[in-house]
């Protein structure tokens, strides 16, 4: 069990690498990569908020690169904790707050994802 | 379970020991990643405001219109990038690239880390380009 998250721990890291770097460099470096790429001058702006918003390549790419993010993040943090916290009892108490705090994060960024995608309101 | 951690407590990243600058690349690696993980929290409630409209989302950007924040930005990119080119060469050793073939010991013995240490430079390099760049960008030097 422990080499399967093991497993997915490494196949997160290349998909936050590409999803989150995209993310960066489009939020972020507009006025660097912006002399290479097409990319928003305001990508805060509320127009270009709602235009990624409908975009589906987009809200998939959020909703995976959260998926993504947390389990590694989560991974991560349990792993760190299990090495001053050694026993199986604590193990459990780690692990599960970890799985809790991932589902409740991921249910909210997923629901505001998801929402503002199908009940965009009208440009 | 791993008891000289258990033992030195948070402590214990501070102390490389033979480990040279590996060591201290696992000590960034743990702090960023905590970061990051602080970071992703904080972004997924920050977003929620777009639920609200567009008053709430301006309420919430206008927030973030101070140097302070400007500079945790900074400090976020920095955390990416330092945590993402060291976990390439992470995940390159993990999978047994350039840690060498194994060999009969022969003295002077040559450890594994002499062999990685090219591929740690050259990441690091790449790392430091790449966050003065977004440096030049994310606090407006240019």
């Amino acid at each position: 069990m422990q080499s399967r998250y093991w497993f997915w721990m490494l196949l997160s890291a290349p998909v936050i690498l590409i999803l989150l770097g995209w993310h960066m460099a489009i939020m972020h470096l507009e006025g660097l990569l912006g002399h290479m790429v097409s990319i928003s001058a305001q990508p805060l702006a509320w127009e270009d908020v709602m235009a990624r918003g409908r975009n589906v390549f987009v809200v998939t790419s959020y909703v995976l690169l959260l998926g993504a993010g947390l389990f590694h993040g989560f991974f991560g943090l349990r792993t760190i904790l299990m090495e001053y916290w050694p026993g199986k009892a604590a193990e459990k108490v780690i692990s599960r707050s970890c799985l809790v705090a991932g589902i409740i994060l991921f249910s909210v960024g997923t629901y505001t994802t998801l929402t503002f995608h199908f009940f965009l309101p009208a440009p | 379970m791993n008891k000289e951690a258990a033992r030195l407590g948070v402590y214990g990243w501070l102390r490389s020991g033979k480990r040279g600058i590996e060591g201290y690349l696992f000590l960034l690696h743990r702090i960023t990643g905590i970061a990051l993980l602080a970071f992703l929290c904080m972004h997924v409630f920050v977003s929620l405001t777009r639920l609200f409209g567009e008053q709430a989302w301006a309420w919430a950007m206008a927030m973030t219109h101070s140097v302070l924040i400007e500079l945790l930005e900074y400090a976020v990119f920095v955390a990416f990038i330092f945590h993402a080119f060291n976990g390439i060469r992470l995940i390159a050793i993990e999978l047994g690239f350039v840690v060498g073939r194994p060999a009969e010991p022969v003295f002077p013995y040559k450890g594994s880390i002499t062999k990685q240490r090219p591929l740690t430079i050259t990441i690091m390099v790449v790392a430091g380009v790449l966050i003065l760049m977004g440096g030049l960008e994310l606090l407006r030097l240019t």
